[in-house]
């Protein structure tokens, strides 16, 4: 019983912190995995060739996602609209987005999660 | 120590680490039954969206490759490899895109014909006469058991290699 604690004590620094990078990294992901089956969704994405375009789909993201982010959408030049954090205190999602029939082009959707150190 | 002692510890030890790798073995079969990974779902959804927007654009084959070949230096960006072999009917009834993104020249063949190889990278329009009839084809090693190109149909294996993972995904038993 002395030689399990003693392994569980030691292992467990190098297990915890992984597996929490990976709920929070996997929360996120999903959150950006629903939004991509809505069409309004889709259209804003598409449609994203200005700042102000990429000002309203955060707003339009801030609906369903419930943690500090900021969005950039990028096009096939890589020009793109958005904001990226200043810092590097981020965590990046990114997801290549199909067009749509009338305007086939594809769009990066990069949506960088805030990451903020709890100290735990 | 006693030799009974160390029999003792020897156990312990022994038991401990089957503990620990069945706890583990749980808790992987728990967390990920299904294994995928982000980039394999964002393939997933994609390449079918990819052959809609084809279809009603009239630019299938077209829509498709620009895809694929972009979803593949995604892939490459991510530090991960993508590996896509797919066959879509097309809008005029009498043809089909065979598509191969596998990574190496692959042929196609069914027990009538072997034909091919088709360029890793690219794609061919393949008609309904070249079959001759037969629509089980192996195509990059995969089988396709095809319907008559009278309807939509989309199939599609995607592997994504992302370290010593592979990730294995295919849409044969439902088509879209």
């Amino acid at each position: 019983m002395m030689i399990l604690l003693v392994l569980l004590a030691v292992t467990r620094p190098l297990i915890l912190p992984r597996e929490k990078y990976s709920i929070l990294r996997e929360r996120q992901e999903n959150s950006v995995l629903s939004l991509v089956h809505i069409n309004d969704f889709r259209t804003l994405v598409t449609g994203t060739d200005s700042n102000s375009k990429a000002t309203n789909l955060q707003k339009y993201m801030d609906d369903y996602i419930n943690e500090p982010f900021s969005v950039e959408v990028c096009d096939e030049n890589n020009t793109c609209y958005g904001t990226k954090p200043s810092t590097a205190n981020y965590t990046l999602v990114s997801y290549l987005m199909d067009g749509n029939t009338y305007q086939f082009s594809l769009k990066k959707i990069k949506v960088y999660f805030w990451v903020f150190e709890t100290g735990d | 120590m006693d030799k009974k002692g160390q029999t003792y510890i020897a156990t312990a030890v022994m038991i401990s680490a089957m503990i620990l790798a069945f706890g583990f073995l749980i808790k992987t079969a728990i967390i990920n039954p299904h294994k995928t990974n982000f980039l394999m779902e964002n393939v997933k959804v994609e390449m079918p969206v990819a052959y809609l927007n084809g279809l009603y654009g009239e630019d299938t084959n077209h829509t498709l490759v620009k895809t694929a070949l972009a979803l593949r230096e995604f892939a490459h960006e991510k530090k991960q490899t993508l590996k896509i072999v797919f066959i879509g009917s097309l809008q005029d009834g009498q043809n089909f895109v065979f598509g191969n993104f596998w990574g190496q020249d692959c042929n196609y063949s069914n027990s009538r014909v072997n034909l091919g190889p088709i360029p890793d990278g690219s794609s061919a329009i393949v008609s309904k006469q070249t079959l001759k009839n037969n629509y089980n084809i192996t195509f990059c090693g995969k089988t396709f058991k095809l319907r008559t190109p009278k309807k939509e149909a989309f199939q599609f294996y995607v592997e994504v290699i992302s370290g010593t993972d592979v990730i294995k995904w295919d849409n044969t038993d439902k088509p879209l």
